[in-house]
């Protein structure tokens, strides 16, 4: 056994770290080299000097501050979720998608017609109302009637002309 | 004897970590009274830790209601894997290395200090030059090797212990404490002479 290898043994000899064959061995090494005996002696002086370092006792106005402090904070931590919940960047995104929420809700609401769907007959009328519808129907009644003249045909009811007009 | 005491100490172990686990859940309700409890249980070794790597009362203290602190804040991730005092000491380590960062130096020893024990008056002195040597050489260490030295020698903690406060593993403990080991006592020799008392 070299002395490197018997001093990295004796650190863990000194923590009873070391297995017995181990133990044997340095055992035997230290007893012949006054360098690692040396080393063992200072080891246990260190521990010695580092464990008779004054301990000291804390302030009386340790406990007073700390309580305080503690208070201030109360509870302990809450779950990741209402961190994330209570974060005042999770805040300010929240607010910001109501608000574009609540805007683009308003630009739909102005976007649809206002009035309600209208259903066939409606928008027959709201044509005639518009006046194209009068004339195109007077119109297509005429050539109606012209072919009728000529054809000798019965002439077909002008209820039936808005649909079929609606159809093309 | 022997077996009898071990059952009495393991007795003793067993109903103290049934009062901690008890203790640790009233604590997670927000319960002060009982978090004052575990405090009055480490907050001398947590204090004295910080001392000894600090070298300096006021920042000790700091670090010790900073360790509590956090603590109490992050009760909810301590999962009870590891033992109370180590979470507390893992906490109290990492404030005492940001402190260390801040100042880069041990500042000067305070000229007061109140003793835990009851000590030998005549000693104090000699007690306290004692300290300042150990403070000088501690200081001249590198941190990891100041780390593992404290945590094994003023505070016995075993090598599991000490790779789990410091989130290293223990073979690096092994080799860490072996450096510092050598590395005190060849600072020691170069300020102090020969010898180590």
């Amino acid at each position: 056994m070299n002395c490197e290898r018997a001093q990295r043994l004796i650190s863990l000899w000194l923590d009873g770290m070391l297995g017995s064959e181990d133990e044997r061995a340095l055992l035997a090494h230290i007893e012949n080299c006054p360098d690692c005996q040396r080393v063992r002696t200072e080891w246990e002086q260190v521990r010695s000097v580092l464990r008779s370092y004054p301990s000291v006792a804390l302030s009386p106005e340790f406990d007073r501050k700390l309580l305080s402090r503690l208070k201030a904070h109360r509870a302990p931590a809450p779950p990741l979720a209402s961190q994330w919940l209570s974060h005042p960047a999770f805040r300010l995104a929240s607010s910001a998608m109501c608000g574009l929420f609540i805007m683009a809700l308003t630009l739909l609401m102005l976007m649809l017609p206002t009035e309600k769907p209208t259903t066939q007959p409606e928008q027959f009328s709201r044509w005639q109302r518009h006046g194209l519808g009068r004339e195109l129907v007077q119109w297509l009644e005429e050539i109606e009637g012209r072919e009728r003249r000529w054809q000798g045909a019965p002439s077909s009811s002008s209820s039936q002309l808005p649909s079929r007009l609606y159809r093309c | 004897m022997r077996t009898e005491a071990f059952a009495v100490s393991s007795a003793a172990t067993l109903l103290r970590e049934a009062g901690e686990s008890e203790l640790l859940a009233r604590c997670r309700t927000g319960d002060l009274e009982a978090f004052a409890q575990l405090v009055q249980r480490y907050r001398n070794r947590i204090f004295n830790l910080a001392w000894q790597l600090l070298g300096n009362r006021d920042d000790a203290e700091d670090v010790t209601q900073e360790t509590f602190l956090q603590a109490f804040e992050h009760l909810s991730e301590f999962r009870g894997e590891a033992q109370m005092l180590t979470w507390l000491y893992r906490i109290a380590v990492n404030a005492c290395k940001m402190k260390m960062r801040q100042r880069r130096f041990i500042e000067p020893l305070p000229e007061d200090f109140e003793p835990a024990e009851e000590i030998d008056w005549s000693a104090v002195e000699e007690r306290w030059l004692l300290k300042r040597k150990i403070d000088t050489v501690l200081a001249k260490l590198s941190e990891p090797l100041r780390l593992v030295l404290v945590l094994r020698e003023m505070h016995e903690l075993s090598y599991d212990e000490i790779a789990s406060v410091l989130g290293i593993p223990v073979g690096t403990v092994r080799s860490r404490l072996f450096e510092a080991r050598r590395k005190f006592v060849q600072i020691w020799r170069e300020m102090f002479g020969d010898e180590i008392r």
